[in-house]
């Protein structure tokens, strides 16, 4: 079930809410054992089966939980228990979603011949997977304070975060879990999760469905683009994909409020990074942390630690020594992205794309290591908008192999936006200006007989990706604007528009219920059927 | 050991590791104030920190270096009794 | 960044005091009942502004429908038959009442209304492509969005489909997130979702104009109407995508029932088929023709009013075709022509029947087959 559908907004969400309150009143326990079937619930209306699935999984870690605790006085057995947790853990994510890809990958070298099974991928298995590893990593680091079976059930089954996030730490859920208030009906958050969800409505629906349309039809023919084409496709789709996926992520936080539950912040203004490290900061923040935590971390201080034990220095000019980069920063960076290239699906091109966000990333350190030390000053505007022209670039041609619908398409994308394929940048006029984009984004039939109407409505939709990027880059994020709500755990930055901060006012109620109207509108889809193509 | 010879070495080992040249850090100063304070940094600052003061790191601590204010009560808990 | 020290300024001359939760929740729902209620209003009081061609279609066909005009032949058919068949230049009174999307499913509801008038047509032509016969695909997105069908007529087709365990009402292209089972009522009256695509896609009002021309051309040429434009089309129509052909259940229960209505009222009846471009005869896959044609020839069997003119589809050069599937005007000029010699023939056909001099009708079968052929040289009307 979509957070997008009438079923949810209108069916599952208003009764998953009502039991919950009601329930709130008997005590925490029964509000608690609602939650976790209304999450089941939602689970499995993709495929009852799976349901199973995800209980088996809660049960095995929180076994294995238990195996970890009572071998708390034998590290090493206590490690063997760990490492047998991880593994079967990842044996069944590999089962469920890279077999198909590897079997076909070696059957394809030519190294067997065995036919790729097509397997249904469980909705969510990379999230709650994941989750429950860093539990377990947790629980062996002693670090986990709350070992109640139930608080464990709910945080991994959740459902605003079950299919696609944010990626929760139980150090900042499973408390809220353990606390009475949180199962009490509160006006506020309903409210407050309400405008949330709203505004992630908004942002999925009514700014990257429209534009899903150009996306697909410019890399359906990536054959014919040309520079300007190529770089407007992907601007378009960077705007899409923020858009949509900060949206969900804004369901998910506005639903988990409306029970009363904070989620970690998960998007702070991405595209305003001037550097790719920032980037990282600022994008699908959970999965970074998660990365970070429990893969780069380690890799990291196991390096680090095998220098100073060695009695090797490791302040910023032994980084700058190439062994000493490698070893320490390169290595650990690339294995990371390579594995968050993955992560996103089982297919060259993910990889591709994480491994060119490793040499980004890479790059990035390097550059941090070997310049001149910290100025004083700040970088001037001019060098922070070519820092920030950079980082994007960065960031769309990696994005071509994420989105591209192969790696011929892709490479074609690629070579395309390094000039490879003419410039398209005509200039005589406002429609010949549109005319290449007019080629590639003119999707509608029967309005745009005329070719002067096609020429408008490619400018006009141009100019829709225009004005997103302004809103993506001018306008205050969903935590800056209801920033004095507290919508998030982490740190919001204020934003330069302190009027566009939401409260409780006559004006900002119309304005929630003229947008929350358009958006609920545009679930049913903002493209219109067209029978035939011009 | 009080919070202000806590700061003062750390400002040492910042200056160490990422060249910091600004002013004694504060409780309230985060990762984010300093530019070159990021996850590959505040690893060879936690090692840096666990040889200068005697204490062990936990892995799962790492994120806590991240804010000055939780890095020093992390430090006065680790420290073994007699220095503190 | 530091607190912006105009913040408390801006606070306190506000844009208003603020309210407790419970009066902002009921203000925003106002806000958000107020504006679904307009928008619905603008959807529901002014279609022309912002629909798609497929609405001033509908309404202009029904309008011919309303005309009942005596005497005439009446071409159902699909969206190669709206572009091909063009009723102002034919010598004949002729009605072009084929839809866009249409399969035999939609000409049933077309043909009973038509039966309304008080007099029955002279011949009913008719013409869907062969990729009509597979799947009801545009039931929900172009059909009934467009008002092709009434409630009534849903149900009654969803019925069926259940009866028969047809399930392509459901694999048909349809809103997202929308309850199947709602749909019909949903789209009778204008839920604003199902519009909303529309509206976005005709910038709110700017499609008025076009939609009006449209209407009024339609009326007065009969039915036609154009869709591609271009001198030549060497694109691959829709046929030679598919890889297999088999008429869905629905859609023969339909087609049979179109035929056994018509032979009731006695309304002679003849298919055929409009002709595709070179270059998708090129590629259609060689299964479909036999496959195709022996379902006609079939069809026409079962049925003593049908005649089938030609149970293959013909191949016509690229020049007369403005897209991949559809005549431009040149096309349409050239096929209403051959039509009308074929027309022609078969009323006096049937008008001879009541006198005692019956034509031979293998002869006139030949003849009407050589004449849907390709024409080899420029049109010279000899009649």
């Amino acid at each position: 079930m979509l957070f997008n559908s009438y079923s949810f907004v209108f069916t599952f969400l208003p009764l998953a809410l009502i039991g919950f309150y009601a329930l709130g009143h008997f005590g925490r326990a029964s509000g608690a054992v609602w939650l976790v079937l209304t999450s089941l619930v939602f689970y499995s209306f993709w495929n009852p089966a799976y349901v199973l699935l995800l209980l088996g999984s809660i049960a095995f870690n929180f076994a294995i939980s238990l195996r970890l605790d009572t071998n708390r006085d034998r590290p090493a057995r206590q490690r063997a228990w760990l490492a047998f947790g991880i593994t079967a853990d990842i044996a069944v994510l590999v089962y469920y979603k890279y077999l198909g890809a590897l079997i076909g990958f070696a059957t394809g070298l030519g190294l067997t011949s065995l036919h790729a099974p097509s397997i249904l991928l469980p909705l969510g298995i990379s999230f709650f997977t994941f989750t429950q590893i860093g539990y377990l990593v947790d629980v062996q680091q002693g670090v986990v304070q709350d070992r109640s079976p139930l608080n464990y059930m709910l945080f991994v089954s959740f459902f605003p975060h079950l299919i696609a996030g944010p990626i929760l730490h139980n150090r900042e859920i499973m408390p809220q879990f353990a606390q009475e208030q949180t199962y009490r009906f509160s006006g506020e958050n309903l409210a407050i999760g309400s405008v949330i969800f709203i505004i992630g409505l908004a942002k999925k629906c009514l700014f990257a469905d429209p534009i899903a349309g150009l996306v697909t039809t410019g890399f359906a023919d990536t054959a014919h683009l040309t520079m300007a084409s190529a770089w407007m496709l992907m601007l378009t789709y960077a705007a899409q994909l923020y858009f949509d996926f900060s949206g969900y992520t804004d369901m998910a936080i506005g639903i988990a409020r409306m029970f009363n539950v904070r989620f970690p912040v998960n998007f702070n203004s991405p595209h305003k990074a001037t550097c790719i490290i920032e980037f990282w900061q600022r994008w699908h923040m959970t999965l970074t942390r998660l990365l970070t935590l429990y893969l780069f971390n380690p890799m990291v201080l196991a390096a680090v630690r095998r220098r100073t034990a060695r009695g090797l220095p490791v302040d910023r000019k032994a980084q700058a020594k190439p062994a000493a980069f490698l070893r320490m920063t390169a290595m650990p960076l690339f294995i990371t992205m390579a594995l968050a290239g993955i992560w996103h699906g089982a297919g060259l091109q993910f990889l591709v794309f994480g491994l060119l966000h490793g040499v980004s990333l890479t790059v990035n350190h390097a550059w941090r290591i070997i310049r001149p030390s910290l100025r004083a000053v700040k970088p001037g505007r001019l060098e922070r908008f070519g820092n920030w022209t950079l980082t994007l670039a960065a960031i769309l041609v990696a994005l071509v192999f994420f989105r591209a619908p192969g790696m011929a398409a892709a490479l074609q994308t690629v070579s395309a936006m390094a000039g490879a394929h003419g410039s398209g940048i005509a200039l005589q006029g406002l429609s010949s200006l549109a005319g290449p984009l007019g080629m590639i984004f003119a999707q509608h039939g029967a309005a745009a007989a005329t070719t002067g109407l096609k020429s408008i409505e490619a400018f006009v939709q141009n100019g829709e990706v225009a004005l997103l990027w302004f809103i993506i880059l001018a306008m205050p994020n969903s935590q800056q604007i209801m920033n004095r709500y507290e919508p998030v755990l982490g740190r919001v930055t204020a934003s330069r528009w302190p009027t566009l901060t939401w409260r409780p006012t006559p004006a900002w109620a119309m304005a929630t219920g003229a947008v929350g109207a358009f958006a609920v509108m545009a679930i049913a889809g903002t493209t219109e059927f067209v029978y035939f193509q011009f | 050991m009080t919070d202000e010879d806590i700061l003062e070495r750390l400002t040492d080992i910042c200056r160490y590791i990422f060249d910091y040249d600004g002013d004694t850090l504060t409780q309230d100063m985060t990762s984010d104030d300093i530019e070159a304070w990021d996850s590959m940094s505040n690893i060879t600052l936690a090692i840096e920190i666990e040889k200068r003061f005697g204490i062990k790191i936990k892995m799962a601590e790492l994120e806590k270096l991240k804010s000055v204010r939780s890095l020093v009560a992390l430090i006065k808990s680790s420290l073994p009794i007699s220095t503190s | 960044m530091p607190e912006n020290p105009m913040r408390q300024a801006d606070e306190t001359r506000s844009s208003g005091r603020e309210l407790s939760f419970r009066s902002f929740a009921a203000q925003a729902g106002a806000a958000f009942l107020v504006t679904w209620g307009i928008v619905w209003i603008y959807i529901a009081a002014f279609p022309m502004a912002y629909q798609s061609r497929d609405y001033p279609l509908m309404r202009a066909k029904e309008q011919l429908l309303a005309q009942c005009r005596p005497n005439a032949v009446v071409v159902f058919g699909d969206s190669k038959v709206v572009a091909g068949v063009l009723p102002s230049v034919m010598n004949i009174p002729v009605e072009n009442l084929a839809f866009p999307a249409a399969t035999p499913v939609e000409t049933y509801f077309f043909a009973k209304r038509l039966l309304r008038c008080p007099e029955t047509p002279r011949l009913v032509v008719i013409a869907h492509s062969a990729s009509q016969y597979p799947q009801d695909k545009f039931f929900w997105s172009i059909l009934t969005s467009a008002g092709v069908l009434d409630t009534a007529d849903i149900h009654a087709v969803e019925a069926d489909a259940n009866t028969l365990g047809d399930d392509e009402l459901e694999r048909a292209e349809r809103p997202n997130a929308v309850p199947l089972a709602l749909l019909p009522e949903l789209y009778a009256i204008r839920f604003p979702p199902l519009y909303f695509g529309n509206l976005l896609g005709g910038y709110v009002a700017a499609r008025w104009r076009y939609n009006e021309r449209a209407y009024q051309e339609t009326i007065l040429s009969g039915g036609r109407s154009s869709f591609g434009t271009a001198d030549r089309s060497d694109g691959v129509g829709d046929e030679a995508a598919m890889t297999d052909w088999q008429v869905s259940p629905l859609i023969n229960l339909y087609m049979n029932r179109t035929l056994d209505l018509l032979a009731a009222h006695h309304v002679p009846v003849v298919i055929i088929t409009l002709p595709m471009n070179d270059a998708t005869c090129a590629h259609l896959p060689p299964v479909i023709q036999p496959r195709f044609s022996a379902y006609l020839a079939g069809i026409a069997e079962a049925h003593p009013n049908v005649e089938l003119a030609d149970p293959t589809i013909p191949c016509w050069p690229d020049h007369y075709f403005g897209d991949d599937m559809h005549f431009n005007m040149s096309g349409a000029l050239s096929y209403s022509h051959r039509l009308q010699y074929i027309l022609t023939a078969l009323l006096r056909e049937n008008d001879n029947e009541a006198t005692a001099q019956p034509l031979d009708r293998e002869t006139m079968l030949a003849w009407i087959n050589a004449s849907v052929r390709v024409p080899a040289e420029p049109e010279t009307p000899d009649d």
